[in-house]
């Protein structure tokens, strides 16, 4: 009968019953928190006696997740065997209570020690790795320590390999990625904001800048942007790029993405802001243009000759892998006056008995390239190589072969291919790899003309947009010449101290 | 010129700017009139319709990925048509809409079918030319004679100086 | 949000119309198109077929047919051979139509042949003598100039005998026009071929009425083909007025000093045997000079080279005594290529090739004018002068 009573109190104060604060009655208190999240097999209810005292006390973590050293050595050692040696003669215990304070203050050696006043919250934080500790006669539970979660080691980013360079990455903690970016430099101005995000799952994250250099607009710009997520999960960082950049339908990723603490630091030093997500080796930078696509850390580790050949050499591709096809098609289907003529003989001859006109063969082969590229990225790290060399002898050798191809358009596929792989930043290749599509269209449809004109489009798209109030064609558009040092070429570092002022406004020499 | 210096944001560098605006496009005509007299000879240029494209028409380097260099003169020509005219569309709607303190955007779209048609009026080449030739003659009008009147009038008015 | 989806719709259905306004308009596959390489223009010699438009009552008065061949290199004729390597084809294929007017006749072509002719790659247009010596040049190269397609950096030959078959090769991968356009390349290196001559070239000289040379081109029965000195144009009348042979050319390059490179052969004096002078540079100034009425011009004709062929065993290339000697053998060789050439520009041809005129528009624009309408009659009376200096630099890696 009882029993009865209590379920049914149970169902009408459920919601209300897990916000209530604790009372400071062990058992009632603990049986809210077991309500709370009893059914969850991997949390452990481990129940014990304050070293010879008597008192009740339990703590409840969550197996696998939370710090079982911690536990061990800090929290029962100390409660448990230190306590009945040395602190029996504390008056509070003697008279067989015990004081909070002391506990925290005196007992227990942990550095990370906070509250919660009712089991919603408490459930909360044990569920994500935190230890809690509850004792009899003390209102409040204790939460100790923090989770101590899996994580790798760091290992060289896979995504951005440098010949040179530091071989650091960031892992998918939190923690050690703000670490990390301490680290890089020991500067006092590097401000670390913690935010939380998602409405079901909370997940931290946080924002890095540069007190000094970054400008505050900026940085009140990027919290009322993050602030404003309003979504139930982040699980990665590409959520929240998507959520806070400035026009979805653009063609051009806004946010740059990296996994380099180096490329980070540089450019919060550049008066950037950094944001970092627990979960996720992937750190957001903003604001971007489009010349950081083309960047790469390692441009400024070289000597400067050699940078300054690569980076153009780097543009060079992205245009290539933007306009390679398109021209070919320009060429080979309107403007057969402007190649040479014999290399439009040579054309013709291995043209000669293709069955399809160029913007077809061209759309062949580069949705096969696609697929083979997706392909083998699924692929299992054995067969991958394998068949990426069979997919590429099939489809290239053997359509030659069979006449649907011709060998001059698999030359200029396999050149855009590469080319496109040469943009440092992946998101940034694929969105010149989509483009590229658009720009066979309008070459089919129009010939050079079409590309121009796809050219104008797109160049009236970029002037346009912007990342984070910043134009994303800083420093061409508006134009500060000063700024193009460090454009499509590399000057000597000697000759470059300067910060680029669209980002930074208050100090402009780099220090050192 | 005239125009951009009103939405300046210094105005007191646009003469210097406007000099260097006009004198860059000198330069590059002043050169190109050269090349092409010296090129095709003045009984040569007095021949074809339209003498630089002819002069890049003949050029031919060989050794290159591109022999010839006309289509590119023209995607170049292309793309500086494109500018100068969406520079020139922008201000004559901004212009209406000032004039008739209207929203801008009524005359963006408004523009499109009188310019269509304006550019229908001339029927052959010829009168492209001499249609091409009165534009000239009015922007002269416009832009040297009508300021001076405009300039006297508030002087004679004796405006807020 | 709204108002901006509806933008976007409006923007897309722009781009859209757009497209499919003028969709495709010049989309042509390179595999499809014949490249015209090359082109000959003769007078038809074909009696029954002019007799046969004449017979046309009423049909408009007989004119001179042309007869135009193409010559077209096509995707079949490139094709690498891989299908059928055992048939060997030719490297071109040769289409001829006649007509009296050119346009008409090269769209009849497309009665012959299945491409669709491109003319954007014409290397050369070769011009029959017959042709040039009876039809002004203007009205022959009217089209070639108008058209569009046509490229002014096309070049301009002229064959002594039928055109036509300067076009022909017996070798089956040769094409006839590239080895013709390669072939006046040789200007570099021999003062017999003329610089190339443009269709951008002869369209202002064509219009002012100068006399100007163009490569003659001769081909022989075996279907070989040679450069043989040059045709003469007339300024007035644009048409062929006659040749020039190689020694004639020599000079003649002598005299505007447009050469680059080039060999004189002398005979030395003493032995009689000949000494080979190698151009290395070439420089000339016509010097006009006005008294009065009387008009002069004196050529100063400089020239630095080495001996690069010495038959004359006894001496020795290290004496300066010999060097001045081979110099002043070879000054007089070039001294009678002059005197030669000029005797017979001016007082056979009597037209002006070599732009004495136009050093004299520059040097005295109003005698200039007053001369100008005659200036080839003028021209064949005026006296000039002509000093030839030859500098031996070197004589190559033998001393003897």
């Amino acid at each position: 009968m009882k029993q009865h009573e209590n379920k049914e109190n149970n169902t009408w104060n459920a919601a209300q019953a897990s916000l209530e604060p604790f009372t400071g009655n062990f058992a009632l208190d603990l049986e809210r928190v077991r309500k709370e999240i009893g059914h969850n097999s991997d949390v452990h209810f481990r129940e014990f006696q304050i070293g010879g005292t008597g008192i009740c006390a339990a703590i409840i973590f969550v197996d696998g997740l939370s710090d079982k050293e911690l536990i061990d050595k800090h929290i029962m050692k100390s409660l448990m065997m230190s306590f009945s040696e040395n602190h029996h003669q504390e008056p509070s215990i003697v008279q067989g209570a015990v004081s909070k304070e002391y506990i925290k203050n005196q007992v227990l050696t942990i550095g990370e020690v906070t509250e919660a006043r009712h089991a919603k919250e408490l459930a909360s934080k044990i569920l994500t790795g935190s230890t809690a500790l509850l004792m009899d006669g003390v209102q409040n539970a204790l939460i100790l320590g923090r989770t101590k979660g899996k994580s790798r080691n760091m290992e060289e980013p896979s995504s951005e390999p440098l010949v040179r360079g530091p071989r650091l990455g960031f892992t998918e903690s939190l923690r050690d990625n703000t670490a990390l970016l301490r680290q890089q430099g020991g500067n006092s101005n590097l401000s670390i904001l913690k935010f939380q995000v998602g409405e079901r799952s909370k997940k931290e994250l946080v924002i890095a800048y540069m007190k000094d250099l970054a400008d505050p607009a900026l940085v009140e710009e990027v919290r009322e942007r993050i602030k404003k997520i309003n979504i139930d999960d982040v699980p990665e960082s590409g959520y929240v790029e998507q959520l806070i950049e400035d026009n979805y339908l653009s063609p051009f990723p806004q946010v740059q993405n990296t996994e380099r603490p180096d490329r980070v630091y540089s450019a919060l030093m550049e008066g950037r802001v950094a944001i970092l997500l627990d979960g996720t080796p992937f750190a957001l930078i903003v604001p971007v243009s489009l010349s950081m696509m083309l960047h790469s850390p390692e441009d400024y580790y070289d000597r400067w000759i050699p940078s300054f050949l690569i980076r153009l050499l780097r543009y060079f591709a992205a245009i290539i892998s933007l306009f390679g096809p398109s021209l070919y098609i320009s060429f080979v289907s309107f403007h057969q006056g402007l190649i040479p003529t014999k290399l439009a003989l040579s054309i013709m001859g291995t043209r000669e008995g293709v069955p399809f006109p160029a913007i077809i063969e061209a759309l062949i082969m580069e949705v096969s390239i696609e697929i083979l590229r997706e392909g083998g990225l699924r692929l299992p790290r054995p067969i991958g190589p394998a068949m990426g060399i069979v997919g590429g002898l099939v489809i290239g050798e053997a359509a030659v072969q069979a006449g649907i191809i011709s060998p001059i358009m698999v030359i200029v596929v396999a050149l855009t291919a590469i080319s496109s792989f040469a943009v440092p930043q992946y998101s940034a290749g694929i969105s010149f790899r989509m483009l590229r599509f658009v720009a066979m269209f309008f070459a089919a449809v129009y010939g050079l003309y079409g590309v121009v004109l796809f050219f104008l489009f797109l160049c009236s798209h970029l002037v346009r947009l912007k990342s984070f109030g910043v134009p994303f064609i800083t420093p061409v558009v508006p134009y500060r010449v000063s700024d193009w040092k460090d454009l499509m070429i590399r000057m000597p570092l000697v000759k470059m101290r300067r910060f680029r002022k669209a980002i930074q406004k208050k100090d402009s020499m780099r220090k050192g | 010129m005239l125009l951009l210096v009103a939405f300046m944001k210094q105005p007191d560098k646009a003469a210097k700017v406007v000099l260097v605006g006009v004198f860059i496009p000198l330069l590059f005509y002043v050169i190109t009139v050269v090349m092409v007299i010296g090129a095709l000879s003045i009984d040569g240029v007095v021949m074809s319709t339209w003498p630089t494209l002819e002069l890049m028409r003949s050029f031919e380097i060989p050794g290159l990925i591109f022999e010839r260099f006309e289509s590119w003169l023209l995607v170049i020509w292309i793309m500086q048509i494109f500018t100068t005219f969406t520079i020139t569309y922008y201000a004559a709607a901004l212009g209406m809409a000032q004039l008739f303190k209207k929203r801008i955007r009524p005359f963006v779209y408004g523009l499109v079918p009188i310019i269509y048609l304006i550019a229908m009026v001339p029927k052959d080449i010829n009168d492209l030319f001499k249609f091409g030739d009165m534009v000239g003659n009015a922007a002269l009008l416009l832009f040297a004679v009508l300021p001076v009147i405009l300039l006297l009038v508030s002087s004679v008015r004796g405006g807020k100086a | 949000m709204k108002h901006v989806t509806v933008r976007n719709l409006l923007i897309s259905l722009l781009v859209l119309t757009l497209l499919s306004l003028t969709g495709c308009w010049s989309s042509k596959e390179i595999e499809d198109l014949g490249l015209v390489v090359g082109t000959s223009l003769d007078l038809d010699t074909q009696e029954e077929s002019r007799e046969e438009s004449a017979g046309q009552a009423g049909g408009p008065p007989r004119r001179d047919r042309i007869t135009i061949t193409n010559q077209f290199v096509t995707a079949e004729t490139t094709g690498k051979g891989t299908k059928n390597a055992s048939s060997q084809p030719k490297a071109y294929n040769n289409v001829s139509e006649t007509g009296d007017a050119i346009l008409p006749t090269l769209r009849n072509m497309i009665l012959r042949i299945e491409k669709r002719a491109f003319d954007e790659h014409s290397k050369v247009i070769i011009i029959g003598g017959d042709l040039a010596r009876t039809l002004d040049l203007q009205k022959i190269l009217d089209f070639f100039i108008r058209e569009q397609e046509m490229r002014p950096s096309c070049l301009l030959l002229i064959a002594q005998n039928r055109a036509s078959q300067t076009l022909d090769s017996k070798k089956p991968m040769e094409v006839p026009a590239f080895k013709l356009v390669e072939m006046t390349h040789g200007h570099g290196r021999t003062t017999k071929i003329l610089p190339p001559a443009t269709l951008t070239k002869i369209e202002g000289k064509l219009h002012s009425g100068t006399s100007f040379l163009l490569q003659n081109v001769v081909s022989s029965a075996n279907g070989d083909i040679k450069f043989e000195g040059a045709a003469v144009i007339e300024g007035k009348t644009r048409k062929l007025r006659g040749f020039l042979n190689e020694k004639e050319l020599e000079g003649l390059t002598w005299i505007t000093g447009e050469g680059k490179g080039g060999l004189v052969k002398s005979v030395d004096k003493k032995t009689g045997e000949p000494i080979i002078y190698e151009v290395l540079s070439m420089k000339s100034k016509i010097k006009p000079r006005v008294d009065g009425n009387n008009i002069s011009f004196k050529i100063e004709i400089e020239s630095e080279g080495r001996i690069a062929e010495h038959w004359v065993v006894s001496e020795k290339t290290i004496e300066t005594d010999f060097l001045k000697r081979a110099e002043k053998a070879a000054e007089e060789e070039v001294e009678r290529l002059v005197e030669h050439v000029l005797d017979k520009i001016q007082h056979e041809y009597k037209t002006d090739v070599a732009g004495f005129g136009n050093r004299l528009r520059i040097a005295y624009p109003h005698v200039w004018k007053a001369v100008k309408k005659d200036w080839d009659q003028t021209f064949s009376e005026v006296p000039i002068r002509y000093e030839v200096n030859l500098t031996i630099k070197d004589y190559g890696t033998a001393d003897e």
